[in-house]
């Protein structure tokens, strides 16, 4: 009898699956066949050729919450082909898997998107995802969440639900899907953990006439997984242009790859950018195909802050893994690659191309390795690194020149200073070609000039600057190592060049080894040789060094210092993250506003790298070619007003 | 021949003296002489002797015809016998009468004045010739310069109207000598130019005829030069007064044009006339204005405008659009003078600062791109470090950090003005610490306008050192601080200051581990 009370109550309301009958309203009982106008516990499907919108203001609930995203889809189409059109200008909480139609999507300005798992059997694990068509090789299935900045649009997920699954263009068997996301704020999207992704979008026949690919702009995405993009195909769009990504939940905030672009022939209104993004908590990866090895991807970087996570083993704030920015519309300016992982033996990897304006900073204790360059006829030119802690008296700041591909590169490093640690530690080695990265003809030839770098101030074991590491070289491949100042605070020990005792290194392998200014250093020679005769080098290195106190403007100019000197308050690297924080989530959502000192990346490189103009006249004529030596252009060269 | 001729006349002279002399009152008595061949009676000689007896006679053969005797009237003493047609001196009344008809008469008083020459010309024109000027006219003329006595009175008179034709009309006079040709008869008389009378020695006002009415006079000068009578006092023709007006404004004698003769009513507007202010005022009220095609308005005495005087200025039409005259009013620290001519405007010490002064601020850096430069001269080794101040509201400036364990300083100059009684150096300062008192100092040079060392050889010297009063630093705050100086001889020479801080000062105490006072800038005041 109670079983039966039970059923009697129950079955009215029992999920449906309904189909639509014809264009409508979502609250329209004809839009559906039989009149019933689809609500919680309900399925959809949307018919071939019909396009169901949920008015603004109006809220829809659909969905059978099943247990995990393999169960029954709250809103799919007829096949995996369907044309059928859903519209959101309202709010949907989708309790279910989504399966959209090859088709184009749209969700509106000030519409809301709700992933509900609350009402499945284990709320956490009931991630439902949010595919594009049921077929492989569809090219028509967009979904376009366009908002606007008055009217932004909302992902989130409802009380007590796990995280939604997130948006998945691979099903398994092909690709599919574009997604295009403006002006839009996420929550909580995509599978926590390491390998959790709240975006998968595997753009299919990119073609020069249509975008194709993944957008984000103006967003912010919060306490979510990865954006993993794939297929960076010829023509394919891959945007992020102000983004704020914070509390990410996977090791990669942004993982690009598995792809074989060659950078020509992009859409009209595509491109592949990542400019003014702010991550902190994960990494930024952006690979290309391991089968194509280091095509060009014709990437723009710029203005970005990316801060890794601190957990020890962590993903570097960014590593390009090739050519990332090589190609006709390639870049990279003005870049905050900050790796946090105290342990972290190995740094960011700034892209291989053309850089300038590159900040590459760590808080290591250990032997960390700040920067591994893939070299791929790259340069690097104008550039600081910082080790914001003091620790032990490893390989800071290391710049390690990666592996090319068939040999007979280059990399070119020039115009950067490598700032002191706080306490005067050593920084250790500032060029390092290492085996562990490349090998014989494989490593590029480095060309290493005009940099500014704090040697240490230890005093029995004050590092090396440019070396070799485990590996014997091959002759030239320094090929330049000039005009460059190499000082200390108080005077002892250094060199300018040297290599592990343990390597023997080919004779000739150092080129153009002159012209280079050191203070406080006293050793004699500066310069390594293991047999004492120079053979390592294609001439007698230093012999027109000069050496002086070069009158650095300020030393003591750190980004920590930037951020102090416009508000003490801030002591940490973390307070000096939050400030661009703001900046950047301003950017994002304009929400709130931000201490527009820290809008602008630019305005702290200058300012730390204005500490290290030189003073002494000098040094402004000491290099080779009759310019300054150093890092950064001397004081007279920055507008000093004589009367 | 000749000289035998000569030698025969002396031998004839010698014996006629020896032979011819007769003593006629011992040798007889009653002798008739009459039936004698002709006798020569009386001494002939060709010139006066210097001695004679009294009753002495002689025969000057010299002398003109019929003035030829001579006698001695008293011893020594010719005198002429028998001269005649001479007037003598006399009173009365001369008169030249044409039948019955005086035509000429003469007051006595002339009588005395009729010289040799003075002669009766035909039977109706008397010429005569002052030999001195008569009475009141003397004075007139030879005030002039001109030589009275040869001024000719001309007085003709026909018998019905005439046009002279005769050649030349009048003989030629003398050199700058005066003639009247006065009509006293009743006819008119065409005296003819030169120009339409071929021989005329009459060169007439504009080389045209001249007609003398009757009575009508002409004064004529002739002129060597010219060699013609010329014709004095214009073309109009006098006849010497006549027509007198009785009164001139009522009144009689020498008059003399005076205040209210006329008023501006009577006076026909012309281009060397102006305007009264009445009626200036009036077309101004009128709007009609004034045209000035390129002139000047003058305004003289009255300093009283319409612009000055209320808060409408005059409008002045330009090009057909009314322009408002504003007055000049002078601001603080400046001075307008009214000239003769212009106005001068003078700024009091030569600036507008609010305290007057010149005043001119240097900023210690200048910010660009988050990246300081020092706006200053300084040395490689003390100079301070530029910085930036950004705002969070925006406002950026740059700053000059000095250490806080070491003397640094940077340097500027600035030209003085031509007068100088005191410069003041403000200084704006900050520090991101409230670490103590910090002392500015300024050490300076005055020297020639040209910064050489020859011009001033104090360009060398070690110049003046002054301080501050210590100020204390609070945490971002800007604080001022000042020194001011009294140089001397500092007119129109250039100033180098030298802006330092030395940590070492007994009253700078201000330490502090990281931050550092940071000077914004400096603001020099000249008085």
């Amino acid at each position: 009898m109670r079983v039966l009370i039970l059923l009697c109550c129950v079955l009215p309301a029992q999920a449906a699956a309904i189909s639509s009958a014809q264009s409508g309203v979502w609250g329209n009982t004809a839009t559906w066949t039989g009149g019933v106008i689809p609500g919680n516990g309900d399925t959809v499907t949307i018919g071939n050729g019909h396009t169901i919108t949920i008015s603004s203001g109006t809220t829809v609930t659909v969905g059978s919450s099943p247990a995990d995203d393999s169960g029954t889809k709250a809103i799919q189409c007829a096949s995996g082909s369907g044309t059928g059109v859903l519209v959101v200008s309202g709010t949907l909480i989708f309790r279910g898997p989504v399966m959209q139609c090859a088709s184009a999507w749209a969700i509106s300005p000030g519409a809301t998107i709700t992933h509900d798992s609350s009402l499945a059997a284990t709320p956490a694990t009931a991630n439902y995802k949010w595919r594009f068509t049921g077929a492989a090789a569809q090219t028509s299935a967009y979904l376009n969440a366009i908002g606007t900045a008055s009217n932004r649009i909302t992902f989130n997920v409802a009380a007590g639900s796990g995280n939604a699954g997130g948006f998945d263009s691979y099903n398994g068997s092909g690709t599919d899907g574009n997604l295009f996301l403006e002006y839009v704020d996420v929550s909580k999207w995509g599978v926590a953990g390491a390998a959790g992704k709240w975006v998968t979008i595997y753009p299919f026949n990119c073609s020069t006439s249509v975008v194709r690919g993944f957008i984000l702009r103006n967003s912010t995405v919060d306490s979510s997984a990865e954006i993993a993009l794939q297929n960076i195909f010829g023509s394919c769009t891959f945007d992020f242009y102000n983004v704020a990504i914070t509390n990410p939940t996977a090791a990669r905030a942004i993982g690009i790859g598995t792809g074989n672009a060659v950078n020509t022939n992009l859409a009209a209104n595509g491109r592949r950018r990542i400019e003014n993004v702010f991550v902190e908590g994960a990494g930024v990866n952006v690979t290309a195909h391991a089968t194509t090895l280091w095509s060009d991807l014709g990437f723009q970087f710029s203005g970005n802050y990316f801060r890794s996570s601190t957990a020890a083993s962590s993903i570097p704030a960014f590593v390009c893994g090739g050519r990332c920015v090589v190609g006709a519309s390639g870049r990279s300016d003005l870049n905050w690659y900050e790796s946090r992982d105290a342990t972290q033996a190995s740094g960011s990897r700034p892209p291989g191309g053309a850089s300038s304006r590159l900040m590459i900073v760590m808080a290591d204790a250990s032997n960390g390795h700040n920067a591994t360059i893939m070299p791929e006829d790259s340069t690097i030119d104008g550039w600081f690194a910082w080790n914001s802690l003091d620790g032990d008296n490893g390989d800071d700041n290391m710049l390690i020149p990666g592996s090319t591909a068939g040999g007979n590169r280059t990399l070119v490093i020039k115009n950067g200073v490598v700032l002191k640690r706080p306490s005067g530690g050593d920084v250790g080695t500032v060029m390092d070609l290492n085996s562990s990265t490349c090998t014989g003809a494989n490593c590029p030839a480095v060309t290493f000039d005009k940099n500014t770098w704090f040697v240490g101030d230890f005093t029995t074991t004050s590092q090396l600057s440019v070396t070799l590491e485990s590996t014997n070289g091959y002759a030239g491949i320094v090929a330049s190592v000039r005009d460059n100042i190499a000082h200390r605070t108080t005077s002892g020990i250094g060199q300018v060049v040297k290599w592990t005792s343990g390597a023997s290194v080919v004779n000739g392998v150092f080129v153009n080894v002159d012209y280079n200014w050191t203070h406080n250093i006293t050793s004699s020679p500066k310069y390594y040789s293991k047999a004492g005769a120079f053979a390592e080098y294609n001439a007698t290195p230093g012999a027109n060094d000069q050496s002086g106190d070069p009158l650095f403007v300020e030393v003591t100019r750190t980004p920590l210092t930037y951020a102090q000197r416009w508000d003490a308050s801030v002591t940490t690297m973390e307070g000096l993250g939050a400030k661009f924080k703001a900046c950047y989530q301003y950017r994002a959502n304009g929400a709130t506003s931000c201490d527009p000192r820290f809008f602008d990346l630019a305005d702290m490189y200058n300012w730390v790298r204005a500490g290290w103009r030189t003073r002494n006249p000098a040094t402004w004529t000491a290099a080779h070619d009759g310019t300054h030596v150093g890092g950064v252009a001397p004081t007279k060269e920055f507008g000093v007003l004589a009367q | 021949m000749r000289t035998t001729l000569f030698t025969a006349i002396l031998v004839v002279s010698g014996v006629l003296w020896a032979q011819t002399r007769v003593d006629l009152k011992g040798q007889s008595r009653n002798a008739d002489l009459s039936q004698m061949n002709p006798t020569l009676t009386v001494e002939t000689k060709t010139q006066l002797p210097a001695q004679c007896v009294q009753g002495q006679l002689l025969f000057l053969t010299t002398a003109a015809g019929g003035r030829n005797l001579y006698g001695c009237t008293a011893t020594d003493i010719w005198q002429e016998q028998g001269t005649a047609g001479e007037m003598s001196a006399g009173s009365g009344l001369a008169k030249m009468q044409n039948g019955s008809t005086f035509v000429w008469s003469a007051d006595s008083t002339v009588l005395p004045y009729l010289g040799l020459d003075n002669a009766f010309l035909g039977d109706n024109a008397f010429a005569g010739k002052f030999t001195t000027a008569p009475g009141s006219i003397q004075t007139v003329i030879a005030s002039d310069g001109i030589d009275v006595s040869t001024v000719t009175v001309r007085p003709i008179r026909t018998m019905a109207a005439l046009t002279m034709v005769a050649t030349p009309t009048i003989a030629n006079g003398d050199d700058g000598q005066h003639a009247y040709v006065w009509n006293a008869g009743l006819y008119d008389v065409v005296l003819q130019d030169r120009s339409t009378l071929a021989g005329s020695n009459l060169c007439l006002a504009g080389g045209a005829n001249a007609t003398l009415a009757a009575k009508a006079l002409v004064h004529l000068v002739y002129t060597a030069a010219a060699d013609c009578w010329m014709q004095t006092g214009g073309a109009s023709l006098g006849n010497e007064g006549g027509g007198a007006v009785s009164s001139v404004f009522g009144r009689t004698g020498a008059v003399v044009a005076q205040a209210g003769d006329f008023n501006s009513g009577q006076v026909t507007e012309a281009g060397n006339l102006y305007y009264t202010d009445a009626r200036a005022r009036a077309a101004f009220t009128a709007g009609a204005g004034i045209n000035l095609a390129a002139g000047v308005i003058s305004a003289v005495g009255d300093t009283t405008t319409a612009a000055n005087a209320g808060a409408a200025g005059a409008n002045v039409l330009k090009a057909g659009t009314n322009v408002t005259a504003r007055r000049l009013v002078a601001g603080s620290n400046v001075t307008i003078t009214e000239n003769t001519d212009d106005i001068t405007i003078t700024a009091t010490g030569g600036g507008g600062g609010g305290a007057g002064g010149l005043q001119r601020d240097f900023p210690a850096a200048i910010c660009q791109s988050a990246a300081g430069s020092l706006a200053w001269n300084v040395g490689s080794a003390s100079a301070p470090v530029p910085d930036c101040v950004i705002g969070a509201n925006g406002v950026i400036y740059g700053v000059a950090k000095f250490s806080n364990s070491s003397t640094q300083a940077m340097q500027q100059s600035l030209d003085l003005p031509a007068s100088v009684s005191t410069v003041t150096f403000g200084l704006a300062w900050r520090a991101m610490a409230a670490g103590g008192d910090v002392v500015w100092q300024v050490r300076y040079l005055i020297v020639g306008a040209d910064g050489t060392a020859a011009d001033d050889p104090d360009l060398n010297g070690a110049g003046v050192t002054v301080a501050a009063t210590a100020v204390s630093s609070a945490v971002g705050v800007l604080k001022q601080s000042a020194i001011t100086i009294t140089p001397t001889n500092a007119g129109g020479k250039r100033i180098y200051f030298t802006v330092f801080r030395d940590n070492a000062h007994a009253s700078d105490t201000f330490a502090h581990g990281t931050y550092t006072p940071e000077l914004a800038k400096v603001t020099v005041v000249v008085q």
